[in-house]
């Protein structure tokens, strides 16, 4: 199995080293996979801090408004409290009848009262604004212990009147004087709170409360009884050490996680508090990255039709560049193979003919009365300069031409053409000079010829020289000088069949040949001066039958 | 032009010797071809190139057959030599020789020309010669 997927993966990546462009492809579509995800979560983080911002401005307008509520609706039962002790001072012993009449009347002029109370030091009710005669005692209340006990002189708190068991917002206070005298109450149904809570949780998964300092939520949004707040929790920290502030806290009824604004209700132990959920604000931001991000995706998936489009447009210019530089290459192979073909039977065609002159050149020598030693040595010698012109030839770069200096500097280099014990001297100097392999054999026969004729007739009985040899470009002609400072020209010399055989050559190339008797002109001086003038061709083939046939 | 001249002469003062015209641009074969033939009893006449052949013969040169290397300087080569002697000499037989060439190398309509193909023994070539010069005289 692992060696399968092993073979998946080398033939993928085959396939990858063969195609650039899907390579090329893939790499644009990662980079913009990746610059979308960058982009997006840059965006994403923009629009959730955004959100994040609108909705904490929010809650702390939200807390703020409860407390603005919470502060109107409790000043105003402050105002009763403070008219209740009003009358209670006023009206030291005051019967219950007519107190409960008095506060019936105070509660008929608030919106929000749902019952004001007296409650005397032994905490027997002595009045209540809604039930008379009511017989009850409230020292087992909680607001009545602490206001008895003296540690406070007002409480808030969410009870259930009896006997109604309606379910309020009561604020307790001592009533006047310098010791514990009783109790004046003034209640309110949760409810107005919990539906103006109800009314400020306006987005989706918010919620406000009121908190009293302690921790205890009186109210909710719904009628749910209270509950308290984790004492450690970030709430009871936060609220703990300023008076506003935000903080973040699973909801105690719903588990959800909020961020919390509060704010403390002025003069009264209440913090009024509003969250938004931060669940909402996620799913709001993406509702509305969701339309960017289709934005994002549609750019990019243009960016990568564009781009992969661009890299398909410039792959196929160098498919193409890379095709017509390899037919250009074929094309020059071609020339090239062609051009060797016809090189290379040129040079079957030189070594016909030169096999074919080295045979005239044995039927000339055999019609020579000379001893067979001596005409096989000649043989030999001009066999040597032909095979000599194919060696250079062979070296050359094109195998149609070759460097005359370079075959005279061998031929003098030649202990078997110019023996050193002859005590003759070769010197040369030589221009360089490309001559047509058509030319190179009869000039190279010429020039053997030359120094041979030199060394047989001008350094008779062991006499010492030098042979200079000079080769120099004329125009558009070649000009050999073979000049000796020997005896000069002998008798017979210059009707010699070597002679001859230049001469023949000579015309062969359509040169001018010449001997000349130095010592004619000057006596003391001597020796014999050969000049070989040809007209240089330029390298080429020699007409083909095809090219012929075709003209 | 001279030189057409003075061949032109010799070949006509030959009398009746067969006569043979060899076509050679390299001296040294050219000469020795020449010498062996003349040795055979034939009268020869040298040209270095078709071109030199050709003008001759317009001349009223008397050739019994032509005996031609196909590479030669100058604007006709061998096989355009044969190709003229084909249509203005067609009774004179051609032997070509050539290094360069086989006979697949030779155009189509005239591979029933004799090759000779280089490096040949003269003695071959007189050996040829004979049989050209019966087949010549055979054909009506």
């Amino acid at each position: 199995m692992q060696a399968g997927a092993t073979v998946k993966t080398v033939r993928k990546s085959n396939v990858l080293a063969r195609h650039p462009a899907r390579q090329s492809a893939m790499l644009i579509g990662a980079i913009l996979l990746v610059a979308l995800l960058v982009i997006g979560s840059l965006w994403t983080w923009q629009v959730w801090k955004e959100k994040h911002s609108a909705a904490l401005e929010r809650s702390r307008q939200g807390a703020a408004l409860v407390s603005e509520y919470t502060s109107r609706v409790m000043q105003a039962k402050l105002m009763l409290l403070n008219q209740i002790d009003r009358v209670m001072q006023d009206n030291p012993g005051i019967e219950p009848l007519r107190l409960h009449q008095t506060l019936q009347e105070m509660d008929a002029g608030f919106q929000y009262t749902t019952s004001l109370g007296v409650i005397d030091a032994d905490g027997t009710v002595v009045a209540g604004s809604r039930t008379y005669p009511l017989n009850a005692n409230f020292s087992d209340r909680e607001y009545f212990k602490i206001l008895h006990d003296g540690g406070q002189k007002l409480v808030i708190d969410r009870l259930l009147l009896r006997p109604l068991q309606r379910d309020t917002m009561t604020i307790a206070r001592r009533l006047p004087g310098d010791s514990f005298r009783g109790v004046a109450t003034a209640s309110t149904e949760i409810g107005k709170f919990s539906d103006f809570l109800a009314k400020m949780s306006f987005d989706e998964g918010s919620a406000a409360v009121l908190v009293r300092t302690d921790g205890k939520i009186l109210a909710r949004p719904d009628s749910e009884p209270p509950t308290t707040m984790l004492p450690d929790g970030a709430g009871m920290r936060a609220m703990a050490q300023a008076a506003a502030g935000y903080f973040d806290a699973p909801g105690r009824m719903d588990g959800t996680v909020r961020t919390y604004a509060f704010v403390r209700v002025p003069d009264l132990p209440l913090f009024a508090v509003h969250g938004f959920s931060q669940r909402e604000v996620w799913l709001d931001t993406w509702r509305a990255m969701a339309v960017n991000f289709v934005i994002l995706l549609i750019c990019a998936a243009l960016a990568y039709i564009a781009l992969t489009g661009m890299l398909r447009r410039i792959e196929l210019e160098q498919v193409r560049i890379a095709a017509e530089h390899d037919r250009r290459l074929l094309d020059e192979a071609r020339r090239t193979s062609a051009i060797r073909e016809t090189m290379l039977k040129e040079v079957n065609h030189r070594i016909h003919n030169n096999l074919q002159t080295i045979q005239s050149l044995i039927r000339i020598q055999s019609r020579k009365p000379i001893e067979p030693q001596l005409m096989l040595q000649e043989i030999g010698k001009r066999v040597w300069a032909i095979s000599e012109i194919h060696n250079l030839l062979y070296r050359s770069a094109e195998y149609s031409s070759l460097e005359l200096s370079s075959f005279i500097r061998v031929l003098a280099a030649n202990p078997g053409i110019v023996p050193p014990e002859r005590g003759v001297t070769v010197r040369c100097d030589l221009e360089t000079v490309t001559t047509d392999i058509r030319q190179a054999v009869p000039v190279a026969l010429i020039a053997l010829e030359a120094v041979t004729n030199a060394l047989k007739h001008g350094f008779p009985d062991g006499r010492k020289g030098e042979i200079a040899i000079s080769l120099r470009r004329v125009g558009d002609a070649a000009e050999i000088i073979i000049r000796d400072n020997g005896v000069g020209l002998a008798g017979d010399a210059k009707s010699a069949s070597g002679t001859k055989l230049a001469a023949m050559l000579a015309e062969q190339i359509e040169g001018s040949f010449s001997w000349r008797d130095l010592s004619r002109d000057d006596p003391k001086q001597g020796g014999v001066e050969m000049r070989l003038r040809f007209p240089l061709t330029a390298p080429g083939m020699a007409a083909m039958p095809e090219q012929d046939a075709a003209s | 032009m001279d030189e057409v001249n003075d061949n032109l002469s010799g070949a006509q003062q030959a009398g009746g010797k067969a006569a043979i015209l060899v076509v050679e641009d390299e001296a040294l074969i050219r000469m020795v071809i020449a010498d062996q033939l003349r040795d055979s009893g034939y009268d020869v006449v040298e040209t270095r190139s078709a071109d030199e052949a050709v003008a001759l013969m317009e001349k009223g040169l008397h050739v019994d057959v032509v005996f031609s290397d196909v590479n030669l300087p100058g604007r006709l080569n061998g096989i355009g030599l044969v190709r003229w002697l084909r249509s203005q000499r067609p009774q004179i037989p051609v032997l070509l020789t050539s290094g360069a060439i086989s006979m697949q190398d030779i155009p189509a309509d005239l591979r029933d020309t004799e090759l000779l193909l280089k490096p040949y023994d003269v003695d071959e070539v007189v050996r040829r010669i004979g049989p050209a010069l019966a087949g010549a005289a055979a054909s009506p």
